[in-house]
């Protein structure tokens, strides 16, 4: 099972973790695509917005392939200070 | 040095333990955000999420940038995670140099790092209801001003 973590809005409508099978090796965005079709809140908060993600703790792009032992962080803009 | 704490952050010790041992620096600045109330919005608190895993790493290679940039002797970045009351300190950043503008230009970047790049997501408690706040635009353009 791969392993998502949500943050910020978004771990409003999807909690902070999720897990999901993910058959084979697919890019990041179909994923993420995947989940908002199940989520009308999450997929406008998406759609709104530049999303970043992580794959196992380092930053990568939406074209990054992933696969089922991976872990995906799902991030809003930063806001910090 | 970093630290992200749910405690807060007393800007007068961390300064004074900041100016202890500074050794050939000739400037020291130091930076204390402060959550706003923000008036008729009647803000009572902000809300600070982060990512452990990826927000202590990004601190750290943007103090590895900032040294790169500018010969700096010593930086402290402090920053809150949890809820802060309005009027607490949010984020306390020193740097110190053997010249001012090294010191003050530092603190400024790491500043602009922090409100933009850094990964900690900003919730706004106020007394009707609650809302999660991204940068303005302003903060972008000020974090241009490094690249």
């Amino acid at each position: 099972m791969a392993k998502l973590v949500f943050y910020g809005r978004f771990a409003d409508f999807m909690g902070r973790e999720r897990s999901i099978t993910i058959d084979g090796e697919k890019r990041l965005d179909a994923v993420i695509e995947e989940l908002a079709l199940a989520n009308g809140a999450f997929a406008d908060a998406v759609k709104a917005r530049a999303v970043k993600f992580a794959i196992n703790d380092e930053m990568a792009p939406n074209a990054a392939i992933v696969a089922d032992s991976d872990e995906i962080a799902v991030l809003p803009p930063f806001s910090g200070g | 040095m970093i630290s992200l704490s749910p405690e807060p952050i007393d800007a007068a010790a961390l300064q004074a333990g900041f100016l202890a041992g500074l050794g050939d620096a000739g400037a020291a600045v130091s930076f204390t955000g402060i959550v706003r109330g923000e008036g008729a919005r009647n803000v009572e608190a902000l809300y600070l999420d982060h990512a452990p895993p990826l927000t202590g790493p990004a601190i750290e290679k943007a103090l590895e940038t900032a040294a790169a940039k500018w010969p700096l002797i010593k930086t402290l970045i402090v920053h809150r995670i949890g809820r802060v009351e309005v009027g607490a300190p949010i984020v306390f950043v020193a740097t110190a140099a053997a010249h001012r503008r090294a010191a003050f230009e530092a603190c400024e970047f790491l500043m602009d790092f922090l409100k933009t790049d850094a990964p900690f997501w900003k919730k706004q408690i106020c007394r009707g209801g609650e809302e999660w706040i991204e940068p303005r635009s302003e903060d972008y353009a000020d974090r241009e001003r490094w690249r």
